[in-house]
């Protein structure tokens, strides 16, 4: 099914796909703030030109993930200063297995993230404390003005809800929350 | 590399990331180890799991400090910077139960009978079924009519009134000092044209209508006269209001933008505001109407509602648009723009439909997704729109 959207539809795509198009974007261009302004800049285009889009999730993915792709080697091509990482990583590698695996961490990402916005705001502010940025239970207890008893009934609670949500949760992340136990 | 990734793409990388979150059921590992195949470079996620943990945590706080609400915000202020000020109007194509996996890209459905049959018409007659053009009669002072094509550059001479035609408007603008004649523009069956008047006021027109109106306008107000289909953009004047006449009710506009429809059920007429402030007006009844309200005008009088303003807006913008529009109505509007006999040899339902579709498709679409979405069986036969 062909359709065109409205300005609250495509919303809704942007609210649903930014954070994995933007980390999908990242891996183009290798500056946050560069692939911040590539999916929104991509979103504008979306809205210009009244476009069909499908309505099928896997072809709008694709249509998405296309556009930004676009857009992003463009801006790559109209680049006046010559970042460092394209003096040694030439535009005309950045070949299908590339954008393969930048997609991969954009799944990948988005999943995360959706995990630990499903936490409760408490045990997201730990995890992100303790597991994100290393900090000790000591470290964190802390920085959240709490004992440490709080912190590890939280990470507790947390590995569980993440174990749920992200069941299982993927392998490497799995070790790391298990080193602070 | 400009083709669009291809869908097997993103199921790749779907699969490959559930399977580094553990998160992968026995069948989509099969198909995974399908993809392997396809894309070796894959392996080296599947073989060593060695994911930078340092950079995606501190990229995975970037996010969490991302406030998606008011990137969106930005977008749109892009946007708005971008485009034109004319207001763009989205249609959405709706389905009122099943889902039409339908791509049309111009003449996949060609029937190859139907162009036989054509082939035996008259040299003169347009022998192929094309949606609407830009075409329409003018019809000068002294009776005189002459035809309007897309494309044309010409002169047009009446009195002192000397109008050039270009492209697809006729604008009479340059006539405002000239002495005023009274015009008649005629849009046939299948046609739409765009006209803009003396005082700057633009009129699109849509299939089988027609506009009379002065090529200049003295006195104390400005007067048309329309017939069908129409979307008006008002010019500013305070001193002249400007007036609409459709059969008894006339509508009486300030600066603003609005559509007349006489082509309804029962030939009520639609008036919608869309810019601005209109009063319409019966010999028994007026009504102020608000933008983004609806005057139905008929034989009980005037009815004031909310109104779509897609539906106003869209067949000028090149779309069919309908919600809550009976079939009948729907067809009509269809053999209309395509030039077609509406033969319907069954009772139709009362159910209403909501829907939208470019004016440019060919018939043959239109009729394979009318179908669908209707379960009667619509098609074209000849110079007819058959439903059963």
């Amino acid at each position: 099914m062909i359709s065109v959207l409205t300005e609250t539809q495509i919303k809704i795509l942007f609210e649903q796909y930014y954070i994995p198009l933007v980390e999908f974007s990242w891996h183009i261009v290798k500056c946050q703030d560069v692939a911040l302004d590539i999916v929104q800049d991509t979103f504008v285009k979306i809205l210009e030109k009244k476009e069909e889009l499908p309505s099928h999730e896997k072809a709008i993915k694709s249509y998405l993930y296309s556009s930004v792709r676009n857009t992003a080697l463009n801006y790559l091509r109209h680049q006046k200063v010559q970042h460092e990482y394209y003096r040694i990583h030439p535009l005309n590698e950045i070949d299908d297995a590339r954008i393969l695996d930048a997609m991969i961490y954009a799944e990948t990402i988005h999943n995360l993230y959706k995990a630990i916005e499903s936490l409760p705001k408490s045990c997201q502010e730990v995890c992100k404390l303790t597991w994100l940025e290393g900090k000790s239970n000591s470290e964190a207890a802390e920085l959240c003005g709490v004992s440490i008893n709080t912190i590890k009934t939280q990470k507790k609670r947390s590995v569980e809800l993440l174990r749920h949500r992200l069941a299982p949760v993927f392998s490497a992340l799995k070790n790391f929350i298990l080193i602070f136990f | 590399m400009k083709e669009p990734i291809d869908e097997e793409y993103v199921k790749a990388a779907e699969l490959v990331s559930k399977y580094i979150r553990g998160d992968i059921s026995a069948a989509e590992y099969n198909e995974l180890l399908d993809m392997l195949k396809k894309y070796p470079t894959l392996h080296s996620w599947i073989d060593n799991q060695n994911l930078p943990l340092k950079d995606i945590s501190k990229r995975l706080t970037d996010y969490q400090t991302i406030d998606i609400e008011k990137d969106w915000q930005s977008v749109l202020k892009k946007h708005h910077l971008d485009s034109e000020r004319k207001p763009k109007y989205r249609i959405w194509w709706a389905v009122a139960a099943s889902v039409i996996a339908v791509c049309v890209v111009g003449g996949s459905f060609l029937l190859k009978n139907k162009e036989e049959d054509s082939l035996a018409e008259k040299k003169q007659e347009i022998t192929e079924i094309v949606p609407g053009r830009t075409v329409a009669t003018l019809t000068l002072s002294d009776g005189t009519t002459t035809l309007l094509e897309e494309q044309e550059h010409r002169t047009l001479v009446d009195g002192d009134i000397t109008l050039a035609l270009s492209g697809s408007t006729l604008d009479y603008q340059i006539a405002k000092d000239a002495t005023p004649q009274q015009h008649k523009l005629q849009v046939p069956l299948g046609g739409t044209y765009h006209i803009r008047l003396a005082d700057g006021t633009n009129v699109w027109l849509n299939a089988d209508s027609e506009l009379e109106f002065p090529s200049s306008f003295i006195g104390d107000e400005r007067k048309v006269k329309v017939r069908g289909e129409a979307y008006f953009e008002v010019a500013r004047d305070a001193t002249k209001p400007f007036k609409v006449l459709v059969g008894k009710t006339e509508v009486e506009a300030l600066g603003t933008a609005f559509n007349i429809n006489t082509h309804l059920y029962k030939e009520e007429i639609k008036t919608i505001l869309t810019e601005g402030k209109i009063k319409v007006s019966t010999p028994a009844d007026y009504k102020i109407i608000e933008p983004g309200y609806a005057a139905i005008s008929g034989k009980e009088g005037i009815k004031v509602g909310k109104a779509d303003v897609e539906e106003a807006l869209a067949w000028k913008e090149g779309y069919f648009y309908f919600d809550s529009k009976r079939l009948k109505e729907v067809l009509s509007d269809v053999a209309r723009w395509y030039n077609l006999e509406l033969d319907v040899t069954v009772p139709l339902a009362d159910k209403r439909y909501i829907g939208g579709m470019k004016k440019s498709e060919s018939i043959e679409a239109v009729c394979a997704v009318l179908s669908d979405l209707t379960s009667y069986r619509i098609t074209v036969q000849g110079k007819k729109l058959v439903v059963k």
